[in-house]
């Protein structure tokens, strides 16, 4: 459309004879000129990259991934934005409610501090029985009590579980299914393959 | 091995098995062999009440979730669709596809009652408690023997103590160092007797028992079964709960 304006005042304004002309519309900017690029820098150029990210990828695969810092984490967006809509429309609690509620967590609050009185109370003297055990040990042969300070390798690999709800049911209640268990857990492996006329081995 | 090859153990002094005596005391070593509760305990009045308190705090104080959230547009949507046709505009499909949040909710409460939990009021009281492994011979409580000459270490007779007992796969001792020390006289011979402690890790806590001549007994039972008040004492507070 503004080709066809431009032409019309020329047309009209008798410019024609004054050699002015309309070039092609160019919708982008000219090529630029292509530079002479050396093989070898290029290819040198591709090997040290490739070789950046081989190496990175290694690294990631060594380490895994870095878990982003707590502080950083700012949520879901999604339920950042719907966080009005997910208001829980509740009847505030009466003064009785709030009162009796006030009271039940100073009491909590008063059964906690004792049972941690107790705990701190129960370790203290659990630990001073030990150590009088060691000295007692000490005293009477310097080479057991040298070979019971060394630390127990085999802790390391200790777990326990439980306490349960309830007893395990009995096989006539339930019956576990039998079968083979098949892990189905996706993993995701990167694999990086290198055109071979990038690498030239290693660089002496 | 039962109670009394253990306890002959301890009693023999014999040429074969002499005890190691330092400074005239003779050396043993004792396991506290403790099992875990396997149930979880009962909560106090107080406790049930906090629960129920910190439970309720906690569903004011959160947001819905995604379903909750369905579930509210579609109970809307629902309303406006009955008003709609109750003013005669609209007509309503009775006969509908899709399955509302309701009608998952529904299906879970449905499910949820044909599961039937185990009674735990069945369930033996002592298992809501951790216990000690005791002895049923009156003559020793808790499991000993002496240390000799061919035992390397403290724990080195402590493994040799639960290989005798034949516990040395479901048993794991804790630490090199003895947790407690407690010194008596036995035939007017002082001994020094050095308490290790040791957890039950195996599948079934009734195989330590089938034998007969061990037992678990939970800290209100103790009393009745270690006569030596002193004894009693160390027992109690290495074998406390927390």
């Amino acid at each position: 459309m503004l080709t066809a304006s431009i032409r019309h005042i020329f047309n009209y304004a008798s410019f024609g004879s004054r050699n002015f002309h309309l070039s092609v519309v160019l919708p982008a900017e000219p090529l630029k000129k292509k530079k002479r690029v050396d093989p070898q820098v290029e290819l040198e150029r591709i090997r040290k990259k490739t070789r950046r990210i081989e190496k990175e990828i290694k690294r990631l695969e060594q380490r895994g991934r870095y878990l982003k810092p707590l502080d950083e984490i700012e949520g879901e967006r999604h339920f950042i934005k719907t966080l009005d809509s997910r208001e829980r429309k509740l009847p505030a609690p009466s003064q009785t409610e709030v009162e009796q509620r006030a009271l039940l967590m100073k009491e909590w609050t008063r059964f906690k501090w004792r049972q941690l009185d107790t705990e701190c109370q129960l370790l203290a003297n659990q630990r001073r029985e030990l150590y009088r055990a060691m000295q007692h040990l000490r005293m009477l042969d310097p080479s057991l009590f040298e070979l019971a300070s060394q630390p127990d390798e085999s802790l390391l690999g200790l777990s326990l579980s439980g306490p349960l709800y309830t007893l395990p049911q009995s096989a006539d209640v339930f019956d576990a299914v039998d079968g083979d268990y098949r892990d189905v857990t996706p993993t995701y492996r990167y694999t990086f393959e290198v055109d071979k006329k990038m690498t030239f081995g290693k660089k002496k | 091995a039962t109670s009394a090859a253990v306890a002959a153990l301890w009693r023999s002094g014999s040429a074969a098995t002499p005890g190691l005596t330092r400074s005239g005391r003779l050396l043993s070593v004792g396991l506290l062999i403790q099992r875990k509760a396997v149930l979880t305990p009962d909560l106090t009045e107080l406790e049930t009440r906090a629960s129920d308190l910190f439970t309720r705090l906690d569903f004011e104080r959160s947001r819905l979730s995604d379903f909750e959230l369905r579930d509210r547009a579609e109970s809307e949507a629902a309303k406006r669709s009955l008003s709609a046709a109750a003013e005669g505009k609209v007509q309503v499909a009775r006969d509908g596809a899709v399955i509302t949040a309701k009608d998952l909710m529904q299906r879970w409460a449905a499910e949820q009652q044909a599961v039937t939990l185990a009674s735990r009021e069945a369930a033996d009281p002592s298992l809501k408690r951790p216990a000690v492994l005791l002895s049923t011979d009156a003559d020793l409580c808790l499991p000993c023997c002496p240390v000799v000459d061919g035992d390397a270490s403290l724990r080195a007779a402590c493994d040799r103590l639960l290989e005798l007992m034949g516990l040395t796969a479901s048993c794991r001792l804790l630490g090199n160092a003895p947790v407690g020390l407690h010194t008596y006289k036995y035939k007017k011979s002082p001994v020094s007797l050095f308490l290790h402690r040791a957890i039950f890790t195996g599948a079934d806590w009734r195989s330590a028992e089938a034998s007969g001549s061990w037992k678990w007994v939970d800290a209100d039972s103790l009393p009745g079964r270690v006569p030596d008040r002193r004894l009693l004492k160390k027992l109690r507070l290495l074998a406390a709960e927390f």
